[in-house]
């Protein structure tokens, strides 16, 4: 299984709000051009340094490499635009240990591009393996809204601001599994404070996955965004997406619902250190969607920006 | 409460592993297990996990298009099969592909349709993911002596039934590829080509064939052929003929 971070797993000093940036959204790898005909609607781009890479056998397992063929053009088409970093594969939940050869690749990027916050998904995509090699679960599974899972996700996020320096975001996911585990008394709402108020760790808040998970299972998303401990949300990401088998699915393929732009409105005047808003929409989906459409969204977020 | 044990089984359970309801030891309580055991069969449960197959779906067609192509109309079954058969997921795209493709060259009897055209495109992707994969290689130096020479070995050479240009862009643009005929023709796959892949003449795909695994010491008819080879970094040169060579 992974290593463990080398940098200390205590539990941090305090949380540092990073100097507000704007709008922006998240750099496509395989079509870089986007950034340049959304440049005008963007304070800043959302970088995964895991989209810019492969991996590759070492002997004692696989670990991650930069593809330059994708680095390259990432880095060119987002120069002179303040990158953040967004990643996918940390793995922060997993109780055997976190991806170390994720933090192995962000210390890489760091060098190559400095960022003023970065962040990653609350959950796991990995687990040891009968042999204790890490196996992939192919899609990130959310953890149980307890305080075992707490207790191992608080120190870690701890690690990754110390890190680099930087604040350190998690992001809220969406999930379909019904009931998922809790101590008594705890939903995802109160798993989310406990984490913030327990470690430095900023919140990451997607609205649109908040939405999903009240459709699926029931709640009022805005009862549920007037608990969220406001500051401590950094960043927002906003999307859209389609209904399938009964589910709203966080597929982050098309333009927002009316419900999370009325999320948006109500959150901006009231989310103190809120420093990026961010219309996300997935790689696969943006060639049907269409820079048009993307612009449109872009162009919204500024207006809410601009007012808040 | 185990949570290592209870990410295990439910990540056991959204693979599709068999037993996952009942995997991550003695360490869950009870409770733990009911809820798995829930889980199993549930609408949520089938979600999760049909957004994980989208997902390596999703990157087998964007890594091996050639290869879901040919399989033209029998691709999504053998998707399927591929996914029950590998549970374990990746969440890189040309190691999913590589095991994709590992799978379809594996499983030929399995995988109706034209095997010719399915066995050549399967081995072009084939060797240009390992290619990728190696990453940039260093360009030939001056080119080969009088010696021995032997195949680099991360270069193929493919044999396609029906013209490769009009092949590859009929399964590029979903049309219907030539019919067999006119050929054999080659594809050259190797470090040294811009994009890595180009059509090789019958000379280099007898010279090719010429050398196995072993160095061998081409003769002087093959010298044109040689150093077009060497050029596209399909082979090594060394220095002396070897022993016995």
């Amino acid at each position: 299984m992974a290593r463990e971070a080398t940098a200390a797993l205590s539990t941090p000093s305090g949380f540092r709000a990073p100097a507000p940036l704007g709008v922006g959204c998240s750099y496509p790898p395989s079509l870089p051009g986007v950034i340049d005909r959304v440049g005008d609607l963007v304070d800043f781009v959302e970088i995964s340094p895991d989209m810019l890479c492969r991996q590759v056998e070492t002997g004692p397992g696989p670990s991650m490499t930069f593809v330059e063929e994708l680095l390259g053009p990432a880095l060119a088409a987002t120069a002179g635009l303040p990158t953040v970093v967004h990643g996918l594969e940390l793995s922060i939940g997993t109780a055997s240990g976190w991806n170390q050869d994720y933090v192995d690749l962000l210390d890489r990027f760091a060098m190559l591009r400095p960022f003023p916050w970065h962040s990653e998904h609350l959950g796991f995509t990995m687990v040891a393996g009968a042999d204790g090699r890490p196996v992939q679960t192919g899609v990130p599974l959310p953890l149980p809204f307890t305080r075992q899972a707490l207790d191992v996700v608080v120190p870690r996020a701890a690690a990754m601001a110390a890190r680099y320096g930087v604040p350190f975001l998690l992001e809220n996911a969406a999930y379909y599994l019904r009931r998922l585990p809790a101590d008594p008394g705890w939903d995802e709402i109160s798993f989310l404070n406990a984490l913030t108020a327990e470690s430095s760790c900023g919140l990451l808040l997607d609205l649109y996955n908040l939405y999903c998970n009240s459709v699926n299972h029931h709640f009022d998303p805005l009862a549920a965004l007037q608990r969220v401990r406001l500051d401590r949300v950094v960043e927002v990401h906003v999307a859209g997406g389609f209904e399938e088998a009964g589910f709203r699915l966080d597929s982050h393929s098309d333009a927002m619902p009316p419900e999370v732009r009325e999320m948006v409105a109500w959150l901006l005047p009231r989310a103190p250190n809120l420093a990026g808003l961010v219309f996300e929409v997935q790689e696969p989906a943006l060639p049907a969607f269409g820079v048009d459409a993307l612009r449109a969204e872009l162009t919204w977020l500024r207006t809410a920006w601009d007012r808040r | 409460m185990s949570l290592d044990g209870w990410q295990v089984a439910l990540a056991g359970l959204v693979s599709g592993a068999a037993g996952a309801a009942g995997a991550g030891g003695g360490d869950l309580t009870a409770d733990e297990h009911r809820w798995l055991e829930e889980q199993a069969g549930s609408d949520g449960l089938l979600l999760t996990t049909e957004v994980g197959r989208w997902w390596r779906t999703f990157r087998i067609r964007s890594s091996a298009p050639l290869t879901v192509a040919a399989l033209a109309a029998d691709a999504p079954a053998v998707l399927d099969r591929y996914l029950d058969h590998h549970a374990e997921a990746s969440s890189f795209f040309l190691a999913e592909a590589g095991q994709f493709l590992d799978f379809v060259a594996g499983a030929h009897e399995a995988v109706p349709g034209p095997p010719a055209l399915v066995t050549s495109v399967v081995a072009l992707e084939r060797a240009m993911l390992e290619l990728v994969e190696a990453g940039p290689t260093a360009p030939p130096g001056a080119g080969p002596g009088l010696g021995a020479v032997a195949r680099h070995p991360r270069a193929t050479m493919v044999e396609m039934a029906s013209p490769p240009a009009a092949t590859l862009a009929a399964l590029l643009t979903g049309g219907r590829p030539p019919e067999p005929g006119g050929g054999p023709f080659w594809l050259l796959v190797a470090p040294g080509i811009a994009g890595f892949v180009r059509a090789a003449t019958a000379g280099e795909a007898r010279l090719w064939q010429s050398m196995g695994e072993q160095p061998v010491t081409p003769g002087g008819d093959d010298r044109t052929a040689l150093l077009r080879l060497w050029a596209a970094g399909a082979v090594l040169a060394y220095a002396d003929p070897p022993i016995g060579a």
